[in-house]
Parts: C-alpha cells; structure tokens; sequence
C-alpha cells in the first residue's frame, strides 16, 4: 500500500516539476522563480503527506494524494495567468494543509458534533444573511463580506455547516411533515443565495440536500417532491427575477449578445474550443483573454493549453475524489459520520458539475469556483477543512481494520 | 438499524456521481467533435487577432504590382492601409477584429498571414530561416488580375447611379474590372459598419457584380439568337413581318414604344432588338429548347469559383405550355435572372468562340521575397457552343453597335460587338440599363457586362459607359 501511495506521490512530483520547468523556459531564457514555486508547492505536499503517515497510518491517504493533486493544477494555471495571485494562492495552499493536520490532531470525533445540529442550523443562517446586511455586491453577486483588506465568502463555511445539521436531522425524517419541518434552514438558505444572485450555490445546496435525503431515507418520492418544487420554484424565479431571467437567456443564445451579455461564456466556448484535443499546451494558449478566467472560468483555461484531454483527466480526478469520498462512507462506523462523508461528497460533485457543466454551457452559467482549482482563500480553506472531515472519518472507520 | 439500506444508497450514489461525469465527459468530446470548429472560427475570437498581430499582413495587388491594400506598423499595433478603398471593396472586403473579414481578405488569409497552406519547400525553409533570425514575420501578397486604373475608371463611370460593371479577358477568364455601386470604405469598417448595414435602400455591402438578381432583358436574346441559329437551318434569310405588338392569346407583347420594324430579317431584328421578332422565335423554339441553350450558358447551373461567390442565376417558367411567358422568356423578361459577372461570361463564350473560361480573380501568390508560391492556371469552365455559330453572332453582335441599338458605343479605330437590355421593373416604368459585349471584335481582348440601375434604356447610359471602358483598355 505505501509502496503504491509513494509512487504515485513520486510521479505527480515529477508531473509538478515538469510543468513549472516549461513555465520557467517558455519566454526563451531561464526563469528561476517558476522552478522555485513549483519546488516550494511540491515540499508542501510531502509534508503534509509525511505527517498523516508518520502520526495517522491508518487514514486514508489517497483522499489527501487526489486533492493535492488537483491542487497543482490549479496552481500552474494561476502561475501562467497571474503570478501575484500564484503567489496568495500558495499561501492559501498551505494554511490549507496546516489546517488540514490540525483537525487530524485537534478535532473529536464527528459523532460528538451531532448534538449541536440546531446550533449549525442557525449559524449557517447568520453566516448567510450576513452579506446581505453588511456585504456588498462583487461580480454581480451580494455574497461577500469584508474585513478589512480581506473579502470572505460565508456561503463556503456554511455549507459545512448546512452539512453537519442535515446530516443529524435527516435520521429523524419519518414522513412528510417531517421533511417539511427540518428542511426549513434549507429552504430559506436557497432563498437567500437566489436573493444574493448567487445560483450556483442555490443549485450546489439543492443537489446535496437531495442526494442526503435519498441516502437517508431511502424515498424516492421526496426526490422527486423535490425536483417537481424545484422545478416550480426555478419557474417562479425566472419569471419574478430578472437576474435569473438573463442567465437563461443568455444560455439559451449567447452568440446573439456575444459582446455583451454573452461575452464571457462565448470566450470560455472559444478558448474550450481552441484547445482541440490535445490543447495548446501550457503557455502556448491565449486563455488569458477570458473574463473572470482565474476563479469562475479556470476550467476553460485548462481545457484550452490542456486540451480535451486534459480536461477529462481533471474531471476524472474528481470522479476519483468523489468514489473515495464515499467510501470512507462506507466505511464509517456510524451513520451521522456517513452522512456527513456523503453531504461532503455531494457538495464537491455537484459543485463541479454546476461550474464545468456552466463553463461549457451544458447548464446555465452561474459562478462558483471550481474546488481546489479555482483562485480563491475561502473557497481553499473550506475544501481542505473538507477532506480534514473525511480523514478524521477515514480514521475512525478504519480503526479496526 | 437502517444500515444496510444506508450502504446500499450510498453505491447507488456513486454510481449516480459516475452517470453525471460520464455526460460531463461525453458532451465535451461532443462539443469537441461537432461545436468546436465553428466556434474557433466566430469573429469574437480574440486568438484570432492575437496571432494575426505577430505576422504582418501581406499586401494585395493588382496584375502590375500596385498595391491596393498593405498593412504596416503603428507603434504597436498593425493599420491595414486601403488605397482607394471603395473602388476595390467588394473585391477585396474588408479585415475588422469586431466584424471578421469577407473578400480576398477571408478567402486568401492564409496566405495574407504566411501560413504554410501555399509553399514551395526550399522557399518556406529559407523563409522561415530569415525570419526566425529577422525576429519579424511577413505574410505573402497575393497579385490579382485588377487592373488598377481600369478598375478605377469603372468605378467613376457608373457615377452615383446604383449597379454595376465587370469586365474579363475572353480567353483566359481573368478578371480586370469588378465594381458594384454602392460602396464602403474597407478601413474606416469598426466605425461605419452599422450604417452600411442599415443603409436598406442602398444596400452597399452587397456586391451586385456577383450577387445581384436583375432581369437581363434583351441582353438574353443572345442565348435565344444562338438557340435559333442552332436549331433552325436556314433562319437568316427568313424575314418577319414586326406590327410592333406581338398577339398571344389575351397577352400583347410590345416593341419598345410600340415600334413597328416593318419587314426585317434575323440580323437586323437583333440589331433593333426587335422584341416581336425574338418572342415569335422563342414561341417556334418551345420551352425545351430554349431551356437548353440557356442551361448551355450556365443558366440554373452552379458555378463554383475559388475567389468568388457567384449568385445563382435562373430560367424558370412556371407555365411551360404558356406562350406569352415563353415569348417574354425569350427576350429576357419573364422568368429570368442573371447577375453582371454571368453577363460577361456569357458575352465572354461569344468572344471566345463558343468557350467559357473559368473567371478568377487571383494571378499569383508571391512570398515577401518575390518567390512564386502558387500561380493560377487558365481553366475551361464549358464549351458552350460552336465556333461557327459563335462566329455568327459575334457578326450579329457588331451589327448592334455599328447601327442598332447600341450606336453609342461605337468607336471608329475599334470594332465593338454589343448588346443593349432594358429591363423592365415590376410595377413601375422605371427600367434597368445592361450592356454586354466584347472587343476589339477580330482578336478580342476584353468582354463586359455593365448595368445600371434605374438607368433608362440600355442604349444610353450603359452602352456610353461601355465606350469608354474599351478605350480605357485598348488605348
């Protein structure tokens, strides 16, 4: 087994390296700093990765290999975009990792949290009504908060939080009333992200809900309740809401406004497009041209100097991300930790599906960042206290093993 | 205790997850295989731009090397130069990074940007060694067969009247002069493009050479003319009987001011283009026939060109067994339609003894060092006709300039063969000027088409604008 988990540690390193090696000689002369970044990046996986073998043998430490992984991608797409935004987002990798080991270390069992269900209920509210009272409006949506020089994104901490309550109260759902009393927070969370022109993570926290909700208690037929309010609740939106109106529209043709509303999802098609299927290669593209290109619409990027193949092998690392999310699932002792594991594992795939299916105008677009990709400290920082969850879960699960 | 239902939910939610990302996956290579090259290509594409600015544009030229559009640095940034823009834009087109290109621009920009599509070996090697070591990229210039200042006169001749001229050498198909009025001005496109667009009445970015849809009036009666002498031996020494209205049934076809020509054979019913003359004949031929001979001439036929996008021009009557619309299809009123590069063409065939070349636009592809990289070829498009019967309505054709209808094209150190058209407009007394014909008549050098629109009768307007084309050239 640790044979294996090195090897694969050993060739991203080398995958690591060699990129940042193309990123130092592409201008026709040798850059030092690329090569020194990437050194730095790669030293930052191997100790993380040396603790949890050294003082947590029995986690599961693909979970941790996986994320890293997609970690670098990010990092070598926002190094040949934006160096100074490279430069944070190390930053943000790193206090990632720290916090990362510390919940291996300082945290309690998930199963002690599931009495404080009502407390993250009602904290997830405060983190989410909070921008709309004190927050102001960056890239067309209310869902920031800022202290000092610092903007936060309370929606990132408060699907955890969402998580950890759903996944105490939906072992109480006997009927309907019941799914009607306990999925208050929900609902009225998914109405604030519509408020705040925040879809993605309305549809994000829509898709987790259900997939928990299935998972717990078996019934198809609250699904499809589910999806039949849904459906009539995103009917009501797009008729009382302009905002949501345009994002339809602008899906449905986005050539028509290719210059206006449509520009940047037309820029991401081009730049998906110009990749083919081998793409430009790193440096080699011009995905720089894309709005928003760091966070929302890193994805195109990579699919343009990555190519479709790329892509795929990107989108597959989720996949694997995702499979061993649920198992540690599986593998959990009890079923609030499963459920946990499970909310987790949903936030990430339907997170990445709304974006990547959004970015290639499969769905309509709504921004939300790509996990572990996508430039950003609070969406970094979430997704590594994140799997921290899941290790801790891992640890527990495979106590007897 | 619900354990097990638990476990077995959550392999039903991994197989779910693994659904969604297989049609992730699967409609990116969808995307990939189907969306993606059209995509690449809209002109919001700013690659496009990017990599164009690393190269400086080749020139395009006319046949004698002057140049008529050229690209040149300004500071950063390359300024595509127009010389006389409006008079070459519909040959041309245009190069804007908001509104993508058209012309030569579009179809040669490969070329324009020294990409490897035309190469010769050792001079691509060479080039791109210099380059490399030069640090500075230069497309090739591609030479058309324009002539600059006949071009130009072309374009000054037609005046403010809408339409258009064309004007080819008959044996090799090469283009010398391709005007439509309206214009644009190619390099002042980004800040005018919506007033051209919505100019309705004037419609300036239609290029009415190629694309325009106009009645060709008498100019047809050469394609009935020849039909005639095909069809029927011994036709020239018959004499018609011409009251100036030709009775159909319920239908009465006029003579142009209701004229009577009285007594008149075949070549000075051509030369008055008597229009109870040709009508009676296209009656005596029939439908078929005469749908042959026009379908010989390339009428409802496709002709596809490398450099230019040539509109469709059709013979088409929904009555076949209507004789007044036949007789008015023979005279080329009823069912008709053609464009001016047609015209020519098919004066062309006339000079070229009964040969249509292949009209182009592009001589020669050179690269920044003068090395040829690709040089057109003369092409037979369709041998339409035969010499002999070419031959006698080239005779015809003199006949119309020396004392019919288009006496005021007649030069006197030059024989010019000729035929004038008045078409006429639906629902109006308006009508569009044609001349087409060929000179000088013994070795012909240039065939045209002219028309010009609301123009009057072809006599006039057109057949004085055709005079001074044939001087311009032969001078």
């Amino acid at each position: 087994m640790e044979k294996l988990e090195k090897s694969i540690l050993k060739n991203i390193y080398f995958i690591v390296m060699l990129l940042f090696l193309i990123l130092s000689l592409y201008r026709g002369s040798f850059e030092i700093v690329p090569f020194v970044y990437g050194t730095l990046s790669v030293i930052l996986i191997a100790y993380g990765y040396f603790v949890i073998k050294k003082y947590y043998p029995r986690v599961d430490k693909y979970l941790y290999i996986i994320s890293v992984f997609i970690v670098e991608f990010g990092l070598v797409m926002l190094y040949r975009l934006d160096f100074q935004r490279a430069l944070k987002q190390l930053i943000w990798f790193a206090i990632g990792i720290m916090l990362f080991i510390f919940i291996l270390i300082l945290f309690p069992d998930i199963k002690r949290l599931q009495k404080y269900s009502m407390f993250f209920a009602i904290f997830n509210l405060v983190l989410l009504t909070m921008p709309l009272l004190l927050g102001r409006e960056i890239k067309g949506s209310k869902n920031w908060i800022q202290v000092g020089s610092l903007s936060f994104q309370p929606s990132e901490l408060a699907k955890i939080f969402m998580i950890f309550y759903l996944s105490d109260v939906i072992r109480k759902i006997k009927d309907y009333k019941d799914v009607l009393k306990y999925s208050i927070p929900i609902v009225l969370s998914i109405a604030i992200f519509v408020l705040e022109k925040d879809l993605g993570s309305a549809l994000m926290f829509f898709g987790m809900f259900m997939a928990m909700l299935y998972v717990g208690t078996s019934r198809l037929r609250y699904i499809l309740s589910g999806l039949v309010l849904f459906v009539l609740g995103g009917f009501f939106s797009y008729v009382v809401f302009d905002h949501v109106k345009r994002r339809i529209n602008i899906w449905l043709n986005p050539w028509k406004d290719k210059y206006g509303a449509g520009y940047q999802i037309c820029q991401s098609l081009i730049a998906i497009a110009s990749g083919g299927l081998f793409g430009t290669g790193l440096a080699g593209g011009h995905p720089e041209v894309i709005p928003e290109v760091h966070t929302d619409f890193i994805f195109s990027a990579i699919a343009e100097e990555f190519g479709l193949l790329g892509a795929i092998a990107l989108l597959i690392l989720y996949l694997l991300l995702i499979y061993r999310m649920l198992r540690t699932a599986l593998y959990a002792k009890e079923d609030y930790s499963r459920l946990v594991a499970v909310g987790i594992a949903s936030m990430f795939a339907f997170q990445v599906f709304v974006i990547v299916g959004g970015v290639t105008k499969m769905i309509p677009l709504t921004g939300i960042t790509l996990p572990f990709v996508s430039y950003g400290g609070s969406s970094m920082i979430i997704n590594f206290l994140a799997i921290g969850i899941l290790q801790k879960i891992s640890e527990v699960g495979n106590e007897d093993a | 205790m619900h354990d097990e239902k638990l476990i077995k939910n959550i392999k039903a939610l991994i197989i779910f997850f693994t659904l969604i990302f297989l049609t992730i996956i699967g409609y990116l290579i969808y995307f990939n295989l189907y969306l993606s090259e059209n995509i690449v290509k809209d002109p919001s594409n700013p690659r496009i731009r990017l990599s164009e600015e690393d190269v400086i544009r080749g020139s395009i030229m006319d046949r004698n090397g002057k140049t008529i559009a050229f690209s040149k640095k300004v500071k950063n940034n390359q300024v595509r130069i127009y010389n006389d823009g409006e008079v070459f834009a519909h040959v041309v087109g245009y190069n804007s990074p908001v509104y993508g290109k058209t012309g030569i621009e579009l179809l040669y920009n490969d070329a324009l940007q020294g990409n490897t599509f035309y190469y010769n070996i050792l001079g691509s090697i060479f080039r791109k060694f210099v380059q490399t070591i030069e640090g500075e990229k230069r497309g090739s210039d591609v030479i058309l067969t324009l002539d600059y200042e006949l071009q130009k006169k072309a374009y000054r001749l037609l005046k403010d009247n809408k339409g258009a001229l064309v004007v080819l050498n008959p044996k090799t198909g090469e283009i010398l002069a391709l005007v439509s009025k309206p214009s644009f001005d190619p390099e002042k496109i980004d800040k005018n493009f919506k007033v051209y667009k919505n100019d309705e009445m004037g419609n300036p970015f239609l290029n009415r050479a190629i694309q325009g849809y106009y009645p060709p009036g008498s100019t047809f009666k050469i394609v009935t003319l020849s039909a005639a002498l095909e069809n029927f031996n011994g036709i020239e020494n018959k004499s018609f009987l011409c009251t100036g209205k030709l009775k159909i049934g319920d239908y009465i076809l006029k003579d142009f001011n209701s004229e009577a020509h009285g007594r008149i054979n075949l070549k000075k019913a051509f030369s008055k283009s008597c229009n109870f003359t040709f009508g009676s004949l296209g009656i005596e031929l029939g439908y078929n026939n005469l749908l042959k001979e026009a379908e010989k001439f390339m009428f409802n036929k496709e002709i596809n060109l490398e450099d230019l996008k040539l509109g469709k021009c059709q013979f088409n009557i929904e009555d076949k067994e209507n004789k007044a619309l036949l007789a008015q299809a023979a005279i080329g009123q009823h069912g008709v339609a053609t464009n001016p590069l047609h015209m020519a063409l098919v004066a062309a065939t006339i000079a070229n003894d009964g040969i249509m070349m292949k009209p182009y636009l592009v001589k020669e592809i050179k690269d920044e060092y003068g090395v040829v990289l690709y040089e057109k070829e003369p092409e037979i498009l369709k041998r339409v006709i035969d010499k002999e019967i070419a031959k006698k309505v080239k005779e015809y054709m003199k006949d119309v300039v020396d004392k019919g209808t288009g006496v005021r094209a007649k030069l006197y150190n030059v024989d010019i063969a000729g035929k004038t058209g008045t078409a006429q407009l639906p629902n109006t007394d308006k009508t569009h000027a044609w001349f087409v014909g060929f000179a000088p008549l013994k070795d012909p050098k240039i065939a045209f088409a002219i028309i010009v629109e609301e123009g009057g009768t072809g006599g006039k307007k057109a057949a004085e604008i055709a005079k001074e084309i044939v001087k311009e050239c032969l001078k």
